[in-house]
Formats: C-alpha cells, structure tokens, sequence
C-alpha cells in the first residue's frame, strides 16, 4: 500500500492537509476519551541511498533478482568481516545536524544478538550505548498554526536484515519460507523520539515533517510502500494534566503514515477504555491488523528483551571531530522549516501554502524557479502549482521532477495572462496542454488560436449576434434581471471558444443592452 | 636428505637455481602425507590435485623465465579455519562439512601470491576451541613425537604436519596460543604476531578481538620469512593496522647482546612441570651466556588473566557461532517442522560438546543482567593486563617465559575435564589480551621426552627483536634440528604406531640442555633423530 | 608425570579451591543459584533460558552436566571480582584504530548461483527454509 503523502510528488493520494480524523474520532466515546491524553514515541528506521551496503561494496538497488546484490559479506559466509561506509555516516551526521542533535565525539557498534533467518549472521550489527548522534528536535507543526516540539532521543546507524517470502503469501499456515538477503546489510538510520507527541494526527505530521527533511537532505527516498521507511511506535495513556508516563505498548506491522494514525487511535481509545474501566495496562507488542483495523497483542518473545549487546569487536569505534561536523553542516541545504518562513516573509504567501510548498524540496524548487523567472504575484505562481500542476500531477502519477512544463513556462504563461493574451479561463486549457505535450505557452496558443480576441468591434459584432439569437435574456436583462447577463457573457465566450475577456464582454454588453 | 625434509628457506633456493622443480617438491611432500599421515591425522583434507597443477603452473612460470617469488613452491599447510577458494573449509565441525567457500581468505591470497603450494588443510580443535586438538569434530590428531600424546592445540595439524614433514610450513590461529602452545607441544616454531599485522579476512572466527593467524614453521629464519608475505595492512579488515611492510629476514642477527629479556615471576609458579622448568631455565641460562641481560619483572595481574579470557573468549565466539544455523551453508539437521526448531537441532547436532559448552558460557555472560558483571568486567581488567605489560615493556625489550606448564599431555587425559584443559594456555593467553606478539622455538625436552618450548613476549608491532631473541637462541642451539620418531611410547597404548619407547622418555626431568649450546644436542632423546 | 591434582598446574586455580573450601562467595550477584537452593552458581532452569537463547538443546542428562560445568568456570572466572575496577576503561579493541571507513562504491556481488551453491536447501533464487513461527 502506497503512503498518503502531503506533498505533490504524485506518488500516491492526494495533497491532504494534516487536519484528519482517525478511527478514533470518528468511534470513540468521546466523553471517556477526553479523560485521557497519549504520550507518543515514533522509532524510525530508513534505509540511507548510498550506492553500496553499509558494510560491503553490494549494491543497494531495490527490486533485483533474489540474492543477486549479496557477496560472501552480507551472505555472513564464514570468515567475512565488515567494513564501514563512510557516506553511511556521513548521512547520518547529516541527518543529525539537520534534526537539531548533538554528534557524538566518540561512537561505536555493537552487536544485537537474535535468531531469525532473515539475519545471516544471526545478530545484527548496530549501535547501542554510544549512538552516533542524540539529544535533538524537531519542530511539527499542528492543527491551527504552532508546533509542536518533539525531542529526539537518538539517532544511530545499523544495518538492515534481509526479507522472507512465505510460502502462500503469510507467516501462518505456509510450509516452508524462502530467504532473499539482497536489503541484508542495508544502512538503515534509526531515529528515535521522545514520547512527546500528544496525538496520531501529530504523529503523522511528525512523519511529514522526518521525510520531508530526510528528502531536502537526500539521505534518503523515504518510501514506505518499498520499505525505505518504517516506523514502529509507542503509545501509553495518562490522565490529562498527569506528568506520569503511563505504561507504554508497542506498536508493530505500521505500513504507511495512515496506519500509524489509525493504530494509534485505536490504541488510545482501548487503553483509555481499559483504564477507564480500572483495568491496567500490560507492557507488550501489538499488532496492528490492517484488515481488521484493530491491534492485536503478540505472543510475547522470551527473548524479547535479551540482545546480548556487546561491542563489535570486527568494527573500531568512530570518532567525529568538530571539523567533520562542520565540513558536513557546510553542506546543509535550506530545511523544510525554514523554507517555510521564508517563503511567508519573503513571498508574501499565507502560512498553508508555504508550508504545502516546501514538504517537498522538489516543490519549493520549481516554485522558487518559477517565481525568479515570472516577476509578479508569487501567490498568483503558487496557486498554479498548488492548483492546476498539483491536480494534473496527481491525475496522471506524474514526479515533480518528470513534470513537461518547466518553472519558465509557467512564468511565460502567467506573463500572457497579465498582459491579455490569454484569458485566465483559457490559460487552464493552455496548461492542461502544455502538461501533457511540453509545448511552450505560445505555441500551444498559436497552435489552437487561443490568442483572446483584442478587437472591439469583432467582440461587438459577436456581442451583436448573441443579443439578437437571444431576445428573451436579453429582454431580461434590460428588465433589470442582472443575473441573465452572466447568461449572455457565457454565449459569447462559447462563440469565442474562450478567447474573448470576460470583463470586455460584459462590458459591451451592458453598453449593447443599455442602448436600446 | 629428503626434500620434504628441508627449511623453505633452503627448499626456495633450490628451486630459485632450478635444482629442483616445484611438482617434484609437491610430491616429495604429498609423498610424506600419505606415508604418514595415516598415523599422525594432520590433515582434514589434502588438495593434492590442486596442488600439483598450481605446482605444474608455477613450474610453466619459472620454465618462462620468471623470477622465484618470495616462497615460490614452497608446500604449506592450512589451519581449516581460513577460508580456501574452491577447498572444503569445516574448522573440524560437522556444522561445516562440505562448506566450499567462494573466497580465499587474505593470508591464502597472499600466501599464493608469494608461490607458495597450498597442499592441505589442517585438522583442529573444532572451531580453535581446545589445547589438545582432541575436540576435532572428525578425529583427533597424534604428537609425531610420541603418538601417544596430543600435538596441543588448537593448531595442532598444522603443528604435527611440520614436525612430520608432512609440510615444510603452516599457518595457525592464535586466539589464547594456538600457534604457541602446539607449537611448543611439537618441538617448531609458532608466531602469534601482534593484533591487527595480519589480515584477519577469511579467518573464521573464534574470538575476533583476539585472533590472529601466525607462521608455524621448521625454523626461525622461515618463520620471518612467512610472517614477512602474510603481514601488512588489508582494506578488509577494519582492524588491521596500516603500518609500512617490515624486512623481518634482515633483523635476523645471531646476537642478543645488550638485548634486556625480562623474566616474569608470576609465570615461574607452582604449577609448572619440572623438565618445563629446567629446560626454561637452561635457555635463560643460554641466553644470559650469550650476553642478554635478565631482569626480573612483574605482572601482577597474570593471574586474572585466564578467567579474563574465558569471559571475553566464550562471549563472542557465542555471537561468532550463531551464523551456523542450517539456512546459508553447512549441516542442517533434516525434516524439521519449522526454523526454531530446525536452527536448534543443526546447532545442537552439528556442534561439538566444548563448543556448546563455550557458546553457553559466552550467552550466559552476556545475557540480562550479566555484561557489566562479566563482560565488561573482562574489559576492564583487559587494561590492567596490557598495562603490567607496558610497564614491563619499561624495563625490557622482551619477556621470556614457558609456552606451556607442561609437555604434551596424553590423549585423553584432560577431556573429562575443561578447567583442566583451559589450564594449558595460562601463559599464552596475556599476549592475546594485550594484543602483543609472542613466539615460541624449541628449547629442550622435557617429561616423557617430549619437546619443551620457550615464549618470547614483545612489544606491539615488534615482531623483529622477538625474531631476533629467537633466531639466536636458534643459532646457538640445535633444538630446531630435532626430528620426531613417529612412535607411540608404550605407555599410550593407543596408537598405531611401533610401541619401542625412547630411551631417555622415563628419565624426563634429566633431559634439559646444559647452558651451552655447543653440547645441548647431545641430550636429545634417543628416539629422535637429527639431520643437522 | 602430568599433574593431574589442579592444585599443581597454578595459582589461579589453587585460589578456587581455597574459596571453595572456606565455604566463601565472591563478592557480587552471586545469589540466584542459592535462592534456588542449589549449590551451583547455574542451575538446570538456566541452562534452559541459556539454551534457548543459544539456540541448542541438552537432554536432561546432559543438562546436569552442563549445568555443573558451567557453574565451576562461572565460579573460576568470578574470581576477578576481587579486583577494584571502578576506574578502569574497558578494552575492547587491542589496538587503538579509530574512523576505518571505506568509500561508498559498488563492487561486484557473487555470481547467481554461488551466493546459493553451499545452500542445504533453495528454490528458485532464494535460500528456503522450514515455516517461520509467528512467535519467533
């Protein structure tokens, strides 16, 4: 299933505001719900775009035949040891820099020690006491205007496992399991936060918020429906007003932004439930079933909480000096946030288009681009792109990047409006051409005749034409029925095919009308 | 004298002036394998025919004029925990039976690089877990100097095949002294070199903090000369140091004048064996004759040092032995419902006993609630071992001490009991903690008339004064000639081998060279014989 | 000619003993195989967590034995705990390297077929396995 996504990259869905309502709303009793407030954790692993594994020269390509990017490395063949990626942490700093944390001087790896088979070496190589990066935030911004500040715990590097195929498509019932270890050995960033998110339609602004700045720092492509991003989260409930975390659930199988939200809800109203009704919560992992809508506890691991962590003794610890930190910080691009402010104080745009705008680094680029290349109204560009661009792209699956009219076309077609050539009316089926051929606005306009009709009295003589085919509104309107004019104005433009501007049109009519 | 009888050294020159040609050293040696290795059990496998047709090219090679590389057709041997292209690779498991890897580790890269003829791959202690190479999950190998006991371990085949002549040299693993210890057991030479100068890449891992691969050979000269093509710096180990190649064959002056040979009392104690105790002592003796200076030396924490290693030893190779589990490669045990169980019948079948008994003590340490108590504690007086040694490194370029407290020790005699068997690495282990480089030659014969060898314990990365301390010793003394009679002494009763006893092997605390070199042969047990 | 009394072969274990004989603990969690009221330091019931965790399995003979091993080297190797390490850094490494990275670039994976070849079990590309429980 694809993720929902607030930008208008035209991977999925639509453009859709933060304002939502979960299950939770809709079903819950709200009168018991409102005695309780959600403390929120989001863990979130993505898997960083380097070109090679983190700790191999295997490729990382997505979608390659099974077992094909695997070396006696990330196979865990015996004997192998790993070496690190240095863009891998390089990502990582950049991420951590970009999310307000503290890189660590000293940071090392360690072993996660657990059986699965999709873990060739049966334990995982990550990062415990010594993380690479920790102690950070990031502002979210939330339901009528503000942010939400929510802290991040840390942020570490750790190597991806690989992916079973059940035998019949689940682990139940199937036989047998097959093994590809292609994603083994993957960088994957862990970014943990702090349970500081009040709501699950914060969490799925918070999740906007983490990939749109993981996008703007291309670290990574954060796609959920390819499993470059996942989230697991936590949830306890308290009293409102309470400052004691209650009891925390862990939250499993979240596919996609809208199942965070989903889950979320549903486990705030059934732990709001139960502690209404005096039970007590017990520590353990749900499930969230997807079909069913419901989480669902799991059978509790015995070693669930037994890792056996200790340090990598095939890996030696890191050390990033202030220079390292600098060298990547200097490379930083603009982030999401303040773009956003930006975009408000030096555009002049309100606060929702700012912010729909620059979600997407891609976005805000070709809104920027546009906007140099125009010279007028930058609203006027906006709504073009939140409008007109964001709707055919979402029509058609169309990247922001693929998009056939250039930032300068759209400035050139902006220009034909403000000068008369076109009529904002025909300039939408301009766009629409130009979207799906490339064309330039003026070719497109000399190619279809769309040029407006500059010529009074060829308007007046159409004018003419349409006063007499239509005796009965026009009568009407000298009657003083001013709403049959809009009418009239319609005929002409029909005449026109569009090409006449609406207010010349009204204007001779009135004149026409007023004269006899 | 017979081919396979030679020093590489002497066996390269021979093929560098084309006095004799590569196939014809390889089967002088595969000659000697098949005659002896029915009694000695060295080897897991002889590749003999890649050997010879890697020995036809190399021939080719010279024949077109090619100059001899630095151990060109030189037939060596292979611990089977170093990953071999092609050859069948167990570490003496079942769980590995009929694993071919795909890679040739770095030392084997290195290795055929410099000419050498990869003739086999040595039996072991399974996984290098053991001191006797008894835990072999396929057989035990034999002591060519009395067949009754063990070769030590957990190089013990590659140790026995160069006593034997059944290789002119091999390489080892070396996680507690496992190059040392049977090195000593067998009466050749074995270099644990300091951690992190030889590529660990392709060496299957025991304890990867502590492992490293290391020369065992007929002589000391050899030993440089190995150590000289499979150090240096490899992109593929993280833990390998970048350093610039040293000439260890251009130190090696007979002459230890001046050299300060610290001698630590902590590894004088009680529970070493008598004829150990002489004939270290008459190497002290040799080596103070020849005008080293001794010196007394502490290291207060040697003795915290074998339950430092149990810790840290059993805890990762516990992490190290989890890839085994049936799904990649090697044993899977058959008609399993599903993985847990599948995973827990392969390990617990195709694993030996000591080797479970150290993933238990390694899982145990590590698991909730343990690490800081065990673990971590290790860690900790991990520094305070490599910090006596800095301290004693002050005073002194070099420790001389025992290799092991005891002689080879009959088969059988220590199985029943695993502290007992720990017990053989108490003077080996510290090196490995501190990550120091440590050798041990022959130095006499010691109870039962078995060989007896002496440590040298140097600073990081100073490989060469060890060699140095070693190649004197070697010059001044006729130990390293000695050959093994491949008999089994009466008392074994287990061995296939002809039962006469050597004379001297009942009067053992009396075989202990006298202090000067120039009469130590003399005193070599009847049963050997020597070529020199 | 071996000693085969313990006592012999050094200090470190002749201090076991002396432990052992006084009826003297070590300082430390030394606790849980008393509370069980077993004279062993790892008792039966841990050798079935550790095992589990482990992923092997001894059949209850064997688990005695491994139980009483176990509990004589967890003894022997407490004996550091008679040293005061509350200032001490942990070594992990023996050598002081820091930062070993390698440059992000693609080298070629093994060829299809021998990433497989050492498989017990395959189909198609992929290494099979028996089912997965939904537990593990």
């Amino acid at each position: 299933m694809p993720d929902e996504t607030l930008t208008m990259s035209g991977e999925a869905g639509t453009a859709r505001k933060h304002q939502t309502t979960g299950p939770g709303r809709r079903t819950g009793d709200a009168a018991d719900e409102s005695q309780f407030e959600p403390a929120i954790g989001l863990e979130v692993h993505v898997e960083l775009s380097t070109e090679s594994k983190l700790f191999c020269g295997c490729s990382t390509a997505f979608n390659a035949p099974p077992n094909s990017h695997t070396c006696p490395v990330c196979l865990g063949l015996p004997g192998v040891l790993p070496v690190v990626n240095r863009k891998a942490v390089e990502f990582g700093i950049r991420t951590a820099l970009a999310l307000n944390c503290e890189v660590a001087g000293f940071s090392k790896f360690d072993r996660k020690n657990y059986f699965y088979p999709d873990l060739p070496k049966n334990y995982q190589i990550s990062q415990y006491d010594l993380p690479l990066a920790s102690g950070g935030h990031i502002d979210v911004p939330v339901d009528g205007g503000g942010a939400r500040c929510v802290r991040i715990k840390r942020v570490h590097l750790e190597e991806d496992a690989g992916k079973s195929v059940h035998e019949g498509g689940t682990i139940t019932g199937s036989s047998f399991s097959l093994e590809d270890y292609n994603r083994t050995g993957v960088p994957l960033l862990e970014i943990v936060s702090e349970p500081d998110i009040r709501s699950p339609e914060e969490a799925y602004a918070y999740l906007s918020m983490l990939r749109s700045v993981l996008r703007y720092l291309d670290v990574s492509d954060c796609k959920m429906e390819e499993g470059s991003l996942r989230c697991d989260a936590n949830i306890s409930v308290r009293p409102k007003g309470s400052f004691v975390l209650g009891t925390p659930i862990e939250l499993k199988n979240l596919n996609s932004f809208r199942a965070v939200e989903k889950a979320l809800a549903y486990e705030a109203r059934r732990q709001a439930e139960a502690l209404g009704a005096g039970e007590r919560i017990v520590r353990e992992t749900r499930h969230w079933d997807e079909s069913r809508q419901v989480t669902v506890s799991m059978r509790r691991k015995e070693e669930a909480d037994d890792y056996r962590y200790f340090p990598e003794p095939d890996l030696v610890p890191l050390e990033i000096d202030e220079g390292w930190v600098d060298e990547v910080r200097a490379t930083l691009p603009e982030l999401p946030g303040a773009r956003r402010e930006r975009f408000m104080r030096q555009h002049g745009l309100p606060a929702y288009d700012a912010a729909i705008l620059t979600e997407s680094k891609d976005v805000a680029d070709y809104f920027e681009a546009a906007v140099a290349a125009y010279g007028g109204d930058a609203k006027a560009v906006s709504n073009w792109v939140i409008g007109e661009l964001a709707r055919l792209m979402n029509a058609t699956g169309t990247d922001i990047r693929d998009a056939r009219v250039a930032p300068t076309a759209l400035a050139a077609m902006l220009n034909m409006i403000d000068d008369g050539t076109i009529s904002g009316k025909i300039a939408k089926t301009v766009f629409e051409e130009m979207f799906a051929t490339g064309k330039t606005p003026d070719q497109v306009v000399a190619e279809k005749g769309l040029v407006q009709i500059a010529d009074e009295s060829e308007l007046a003589r159409i004018v003419d034409e349409v006063v007499a085919e239509n005796s009965r509104a026009a009568d009407e309107v000298r009657a003083g029925k001013d709403r049959a004019i809009g009418f009239l104005v319609g005929q002409v433009m029909r005449k026109t095919r569009g090409r006449a501007n609406p207010q010349a049109v009204n204007r001779l009519l009135q004149e026409r009308l007023s004269r006899d | 004298m017979e081919l396979y009888e030679l020093a590489a050294y002497e066996l390269r020159e021979k093929i560098e002036r084309r006095e004799v040609g590569i196939e014809e050293t390889v089967r002088a040696v595969l000659g000697k394998i098949a005659e002896v290795d029915g009694a000695v059990r060295a080897y897991v496998t002889v590749a003999r025919e890649q050997a010879l047709a890697k020995a036809r090219a190399a021939d080719e090679r010279l024949a077109r004029g090619e100059p001899a590389r630095l151990l060109e057709g030189v037939p060596i041997a292979i611990k089977d925990n170093m990953c071999t292209r092609g050859v069948e690779t167990t570490c003496a498991s079942k769980i590995l039976k009929g694993f071919v890897p795909p890679y040739d580790a770095t030392v084997v890269e290195r290795l055929e690089g410099a000419g050498a003829i990869i003739v086999g791959k040595t039996n072991m202690d399974e996984f290098a877990m053991g001191s006797s190479t008894e835990n072999s999950g396929f057989f035990p190998t034999r002591n060519p100097w009395d067949l009754g006991h063990v070769p030590g371990g957990s190089s013990g085949g590659s140790t026995a095949a160069v006593a034997a002549d059944e290789a002119v040299a091999a390489l080892g693993s070396d996680t507690g002294g496992s190059v040392r210890q049977p090195a000593a057991l067998c009466g050749v030479v074995g270099l644990k070199p300091t951690y992190g100068l030889v590529s660990r890449y392709g060496l299957i891992a025991f304890a990867s903090s502590l492992d490293q691969i290391g020369p065992i050979t007929k002589d000391v000269r050899d030993c440089a000369m190995v150590l000289g093509v499979i150090a240096g710096h490899d992109p593929r180990d993280s833990t390998s140091v970048p350093r610039k190649p040293c000439d260890y064959l251009k130190g090696l002056v007979p002459d230890v004048r001046g050299v300060r040979i610290g001698v630590p009392k902590e590894y004088f104690g009680e529970g070493m064996a008598p004829g150990v105790m002489a004939a270290t002592g008459a190497a002290l003796k040799t080596l103070q004759d020849m005008g080293a200076i001794l010196a007394d030396v502490s290291l207060p924490h040697s003795e915290y040092a074998l339950a430092t290693y149990y810790i840290v030893a059993p805890a990762e190779a516990s992490s190290n032995l989890a890839r085994y589990d049936g799904v990649r490669y090697g044993y899977r045990a058959p008609g399993c419902p599903d993985s847990v169980t599948m995973m827990t019948k392969t390990r617990s079948e195709g694993f030996g006993s000591e080797v479970k008994r150290r993933i238990m003590l390694g899982t145990y340490t590590l698991s909730a609630g343990y690490y800081e108590a065990y673990y971590l504690k290790a860690l900790k007086v991990r520094t305070l071992i490599t910090r006596d040694f800095d301290r004693a490194f002050e005073k002194c370029d070099c420790l001389v001490s025992p290799t092991s407290p005891t002689v080879a020790f009959r088969l059988g005699e220590r199985t029943d009991d695993p502290l007992a068997m720990y017990l053989s690495d108490i003077y080996t282990v510290t090196a490995n903690l501190a990550g120091i480089p440590g050798i041990s030659i022959p130095c006499g014969f010691g109870e039962d008339g078995m060989p007896v060898g002496l440590q040298i314990l140097g600073k990081h990365y100073d490989e060469a004064t060890l060699l140095r301390v070693a190649y004197a010793f070697e010059q001044a003394t006729d130990f390293h000639r000695m050959k093994p009679a491949l008999r089994a002494t009466s008392t074994s009763g287990s061995a296939s081998a002809s039962a006469s006893a050597p004379a001297s092997a009942s009067t053992s605390t009396s075989t202990s060279p006298s202090a000067s070199a120039s009469d130590c042969c003399g005193r070599a047990p009847a049963g050997g014989e020597r070529h020199a | 000619m071996i000693p085969r009394d313990l006592s012999a072969l050094g200090p470190a274990i002749r201090t076991e003993q002396r432990r052992r004989s006084n009826g003297v603990t070590i300082p430390g969690d030394l606790t849980w195989g008393l509370r069980r009221g077993w004279d062993l330091k790892i008792a039966k019931e841990d050798v079935d967590h550790v095992a589990m965790l482990a992923r092997l399995e001894f059949d209850e003979a064997e688990k005695a034995g491994v139980a009483r091993q176990l509990s004589r080297i967890v003894e022997y190797v407490e004996k550091l705990n008679e040293l005061d390490t509350e200032d001490v850094s942990p070594t992990a490494h023996a050598v002081p390297l820091r930062n070993v990275l390698r440059n992000d670039e693609v080298r070629p994976s093994l060829d299809p077929g021998e990433a497989l070849r050492n498989a017990p079990d395959r189909e198609g590309g992929f290494f099979r396995v028996p089912r997965i429980l939904e537990s593990e």
